[in-house]
């Protein structure tokens, strides 16, 4: 079983180190101090099983699990995370709060040898992750060109409904997410962003005015001149958050 | 009627009227004490009032009666009912406002010491409130770190309790409202730092620079050691390479000057929000200290991150 350790610590890497020599078959392929590392090192080595905790230098665990495709099994170690610890209650292979015991730690591993069914799929942990701990998102973390970009929210434009994506209009780029709409209504603070139409979510002070574009539609000019429909319940949401 | 005796009786009539209308204001005096109207119940009062006009007319009125045994005076009382009831309405309208005003000055007064009692009271709780509680993050993961060590240096997971005994100790001390020398501020720091220095190893550095004029200068207790956590905590996540902390202070206009910088990471971090609740807790800290707000200042310059402290000395 291939592994992978990913934590900014390295005395807590080297704890999980000391609990997984008691185990045959049981490969690290590779140790990480952040997610950029981590990242990188999962797509490289394909491992079956991470240990991840959260709070490490400039993306979070959760971040770096969103950006990939085909996630491994997850055991999150970590040393205080409330909300995290009720989101992952039910999802999470096992959630280790350090500092933990041996035997714990041979609990979460009985626990993961015992999912034989490696196809854990990706939604288990998009519900989790959207679950989104009633916590407004500042940054979104994308995959750009093969890398990671760390997007502050105050810098995007607006939002576009792309299929199973969302494009997120920056100043500079266009970058492209797996996510939907509902989770960055849900995820933005609703007094900056707000969903205008059902393929659009506009950052209302990017809006420099609004028009009717003919007898049915309204439209927002963004200050790049970019044009945004605005529908019939959209108008109004606008309008209460602008105050008008 | 025999006029001999006018004198005397008028001195009875005014005794026995005079005698009720204090009575009766006595009375609404304390009425008025106990019993504050609010202002859609206008009615009370006035209904209170003119009962006690007429109340006390009648009873002044009996009470001649049944004192003075003259008929022609009784006849005389009930000819200038009128007077009287005017006389006993103006009486006891101004004894009534005089009651009412100084009933008011007093639970004014009251309110205001209940209020700067309060006050006292919730400045206090602020003050214990906003003092840097332990991060449980910190505790955790310091325990974790511990834990490790035990494995493969049990000698430096010894030393590290230790300094984490002291530190939580020093933490958890009562009297943590008063003032501290630098000196003693910086050891209680140095046990927070070597603890940190463990967690990450070469990844962090710290680089003191303190004058030695201002060791014996005060400050009030913990307020640097939250600001050296925001630096880590902002340096090391921002970026995965080392950092340096840097902590100076000098003597500026007689007022001790603390400058910490660290890097930090302008993409990983917006630096107002995330610096924000820490450095808050601080200004407002030094605020209910020291009654001025421009004590705690930060500033950017490339990718550092610059906190500067001013401490007012008190002149013993």
């Amino acid at each position: 079983m291939k592994i992978i350790i990913i934590d900014d610590e390295p005395l807590a890497r080297s704890m999980v180190k000391h609990y997984l020599s008691t185990y045959q078959n049981m490969e690290i392929v590779a140790e990480c101090n952040d997610g950029f590392e981590g990242f990188k090192a999962i797509k490289e080595h394909q491992p079956d099983l991470i240990f991840l905790d959260i709070q490490m230098p400039k993306i979070t665990g959760f971040e770096m699990l969103e950006l990939i495709e085909n996630k491994p099994k997850v055991i999150f170690t970590t040393a205080f995370d409330e909300f995290a610890i009720k989101a992952f209650d039910q999802n999470a292979i096992d959630y280790l709060l350090k500092p933990f015991s041996q035997e714990r730690f041979d609990k979460a591993i009985q626990k993961c040898l015992a999912q034989t069914d490696l196809t854990l799929t990706n939604t288990t942990y998009e519900a989790v992750l959207n679950t989104n701990n009633n916590e407004l998102e500042t940054r979104v973390v994308v995959k750009h060109l093969g890398n990671i970009k760390i997007i502050q929210t105050a810098d995007i434009l607006y939002l576009e409904a792309y299929d199973d994506y969302v494009k997120i209009y920056t100043q500079e780029n266009v970058f492209v997410k797996k996510k939907t709409m509902n989770y960055f209504e849900n995820a933005f603070n609703p007094k900056q962003f707000v969903r205008v139409h059902r393929s659009y979510i506009i950052q209302v002070n990017q809006i420099t005015k609004m028009e009717q574009s003919d007898k049915e539609t309204m439209i927002a000019i963004l200050k790049n001149g970019t044009k945004i429909p605005l529908s019939k319940t959209g108008y109004p949401k606008l309008k209460a958050v602008l105050g008008i | 009627m025999d006029f001999n005796q006018t004198p005397f009786l008028a001195f009875i009539d005014s005794l026995i009227s005079n005698l009720i209308i204090v009575f009766f204001s006595a009375s609404l005096f304390f009425i008025s004490k106990n019993y504050q109207p609010n202002s859609y119940q206008i009615f009370h009062p006035i209904a209170i009032l003119l009962a006690g006009v007429y109340g006390s007319f009648l009873l002044q009125k009996y009470a001649i009666f049944f004192v003075v045994n003259d008929l022609d005076y009784h006849q005389f009382v009930n000819d200038t009912s009128k007077i009287r009831l005017v006389y006993n309405f103006l009486m006891i309208i101004s004894a009534s406002m005089i009651s009412f005003i100084w009933n008011y000055k007093t639970n004014k007064q009251a309110e205001t010491q209940r209020n700067t009692d309060n006050e006292q009271l919730l400045r206090e709780a602020e003050l214990l409130d906003l003092r840097q509680q332990i991060q449980p993050h910190f505790l955790f993961n310091s325990l974790n770190s511990i834990s490790a060590l035990l494995v493969t240096k049990p000698n430096l997971a010894q030393k590290m309790i230790q300094e984490l005994a002291d530190f939580l100790r020093g933490t958890l001390k009562k009297e943590n409202n008063g003032l501290v020398t630098l000196s003693a501020e910086m050891n209680h720091l140095q046990l927070y730092l070597n603890i940190e220095m463990v967690r990450f190893e070469h990844r962090l550095k710290v680089e003191n620079n303190l004058d030695s004029s201002t060791e014996n200068m005060l400050l009030p207790t913990l307020l640097l050691q939250p600001i050296v956590e925001n630096a880590i905590k902002f340096g090391l996540y921002g970026t995965t390479e080392q950092i340096t902390i840097h902590i100076s202070s000098k003597i500026q206009n007689d007022m001790l000057f603390i400058e910490i910088t660290n890097p930090y990471d302008t993409e990983a971090h917006q630096a107002n929000k995330g610096a924000g609740f820490g450095l808050n807790s601080i200004t407002r800290r030094l605020y209910l200290l020291f009654g001025r707000n421009d004590l705690l200042k930060i500033h950017t310059e490339e990718n550092i991150f610059i906190t500067q402290i001013l401490i007012p000395q008190k002149t013993v």
